[in-house]
Parts: C-alpha cells; sequence; structure tokens
C-alpha cells in the first residue's frame, strides 16, 4: 500500500501526535522517504504549531475588569432572576 | 443576550480546568477569580478588547443568573468555558463580519494524481522576540480570526489554552474524529497564510540575501 501526498495531508497531525495506526504510519514514513515535498509541507505545518504554542496571551487593557464589575454591578444581581 | 444557549455541562475536567466554585459569587467575587481567564479565552476568540469585554461581561451576568446551577457544578470552569463559547458566537453573529475563509476540504490543492499542486518549502524558524517575530505573531492573529467560528475555537482551545483534544471535543459538542479534522483544517490554513508571509519576507529582502 502507498499513501498519495493527499493522503499524506490528511493524515499529518495524527502523525505528529503519535496517533496513526503502526501499519499507516509506516505508509507515511515509506511516502516521506520518496517525497521531499510532503517533508517540507510537515516541517512548516510543525512550525506552525510552534509558533501557535508560543503566542502570547494579549494583555489586559486598563481598567478593563473594573468596567466588567461595574456593569455587572449595575445590570446583575437586582435586575436578573 | 441569548437565552436560549445549551448549559448542559460539558463534563470536562482536568488539572488545565478543575477549580472550586467559591463561596461568595457577588460580582466582585467573580470578576476577581474568573474575570482575567475569561476575558483572555474571549480576546482569543472575539479578536479584540471590545468584544472581549462585552464577552466576559455576558458569561459573567449568566452565572449569576444562574448561580445555583453553578454552585453544583463539579467543573466550573468547563462551565465558563462552554458559555464564553457561545457568547462569543452570539457576539460574532451580531458584527457584520466579513465572511470566514472556507475549510470544508483540505486546504491543499491536490493534482489528479494525487500529488500536490504546490511546491512547498520548509519556513525559516520564527524569531523568539523582536520585529520579525512581532510580524509574525500579528499575522497569525489575523488568520486565525478569519478562521470559521467552530475552526477557530479549535485552535484556541488546543494550541492556545492547552485542552486535550478530548476536552475540546467535548466542549464543541464534536466527536472526537470530527473534532481533530477541524483542528488540522484550521491548522493548514494557517499554515498557508504563514507561508504567503515568508514569501513576502524574501521578496523584500535584496537578491544577494536570498538563500
Amino acid at each position: 500500500m502507498t499513501l498519495s501526498c493527499r493522503d499524506v495531508g490528511d493524515r499529518l497531525m495524527l502523525f505528529r501526535d503519535g496517533t496513526l495506526s503502526p501499519k499507516e504510519t509506516e505508509w507515511l514514513r515509506q511516502h516521506l522517504h520518496l517525497c521531499p515535498n510532503c517533508i517540507s509541507l510537515l516541517d512548516s505545518y510543525d512550525e506552525v504549531v510552534r509558533v501557535l504554542e508560543r503566542l502570547k496571551p494579549v494583555d489586559l487593557p486598563p481598567g478593563a475588569l473594573d468596567r466588567i464589575r461595574q456593569r455587572l454591578e449595575e445590570d446583575g444581581p437586582s435586575s436578573c432572576c | 443576550m441569548g437565552c436560549c444557549v445549551s448549559l448542559a455541562p460539558p463534563e470536562v475536567s482536568s488539572p488545565t480546568m478543575a477549580a472550586d466554585v467559591p463561596e461568595s459569587l457577588a460580582p466582585a467575587t467573580l470578576v476577581e477569580r474568573y474575570g482575567e481567564r475569561i476575558f483572555r479565552l474571549a480576546r482569543r476568540l472575539a479578536g479584540n478588547d471590545t468584544d472581549a469585554e462585552d464577552v466576559t461581561q455576558a458569561t459573567l451576568l449568566k452565572l449569576l443568573q444562574r448561580a445555583s446551577e453553578f454552585r453544583g457544578e463539579s467543573d466550573p470552569f468547563g462551565w465558563i468555558y462552554r458559555i464564553t463559547l457561545n457568547e462569543a458566537r452570539e457576539i460574532h453573529r451580531r458584527r457584520a463580519r466579513r465572511p470566514a475563509v472556507s475549510l470544508d476540504a483540505l486546504p491543499l490543492a491536490v493534482q489528479e494524481d494525487g500529488h500536490f499542486a504546490h511546491a512547498f518549502r520548509p519556513f525559516p524558524s520564527t524569531p523568539d522576540r523582536g520585529p520579525l517575530a512581532q510580524e509574525v505573531e500579528v499575522r497569525v492573529r489575523e488568520a486565525i480570526e478569519e478562521l470559521p467560528d467552530g475552526y477557530r475555537e479549535a485552535v484556541v482551545l488546543v494550541d492556545l489554552e492547552g485542552l486535550s483534544y478530548p476536552e475540546a471535543s467535548k466542549l464543541l459538542d464534536l466527536h472526537l474524529n470530527a473534532f481533530k479534522t477541524r483542528l488540522h483544517r484550521a491548522r493548514l490554513h494557517l499554515r498557508n497564510r504563514l507561508e504567503s508571509f515568508w514569501n513576502e519576507q524574501e521578496g523584500r529582502r535584496p537578491q544577494g540575501d536570498r538563500p
């Protein structure tokens, strides 16, 4: 059994996670051995996940939590059920 | 405000999300206890500070209105996450946003013979800091915002919030395999956007500097 590039594209995430079946993992490895284009795709996919993992949380805007508390106190306890 | 959103407990529990419900559910306590975490999630889902504030406020208001239900909740953060997701979707619907990209199919062009129609190249490693790192961050945030809601939620929950696939799929009411397909296509879309960015960068460099 050989995998096409399209098959590899579908399975990249599972391959990275190590959750592809042993048989499919072996087929995918065989494909990568012969296909530099899919290796490049895998490398760039890895880089995207790395970039996402390093994406910093945004800073809270000054006074945001105070504004939210104030609105809650105005809208919440008395007017709600 | 969405009065009819599903608030069924998501039965999500992990060290990431575990927390006790506080004794007092006064607004000040709720804001202090959950405000920052909800805001950061809302900011990632909504894409801007104003909408994130509205989503946070709406989420906490719902919590106040359903205090007794919340008190009995064994997984308060799972409960809160689900409401935050619903409120963020609601605000997206209300805003006249540009249509999201379609990810119904694998976002990679394939030829009839099964080979990709495109020659891929590995990306340069993104530096940890500096102007280039900031440009990459801006571009990736923009690409996340243009994802359809469900795809953006998948990326935010797993890649930014650090939830496991089972946790995130339960929150989104998806079978695990459907969730994985969604996350995978979303990541491929982001990959394509980052590729455009690196191609633009290469176009800007003097010819002698190109590899």
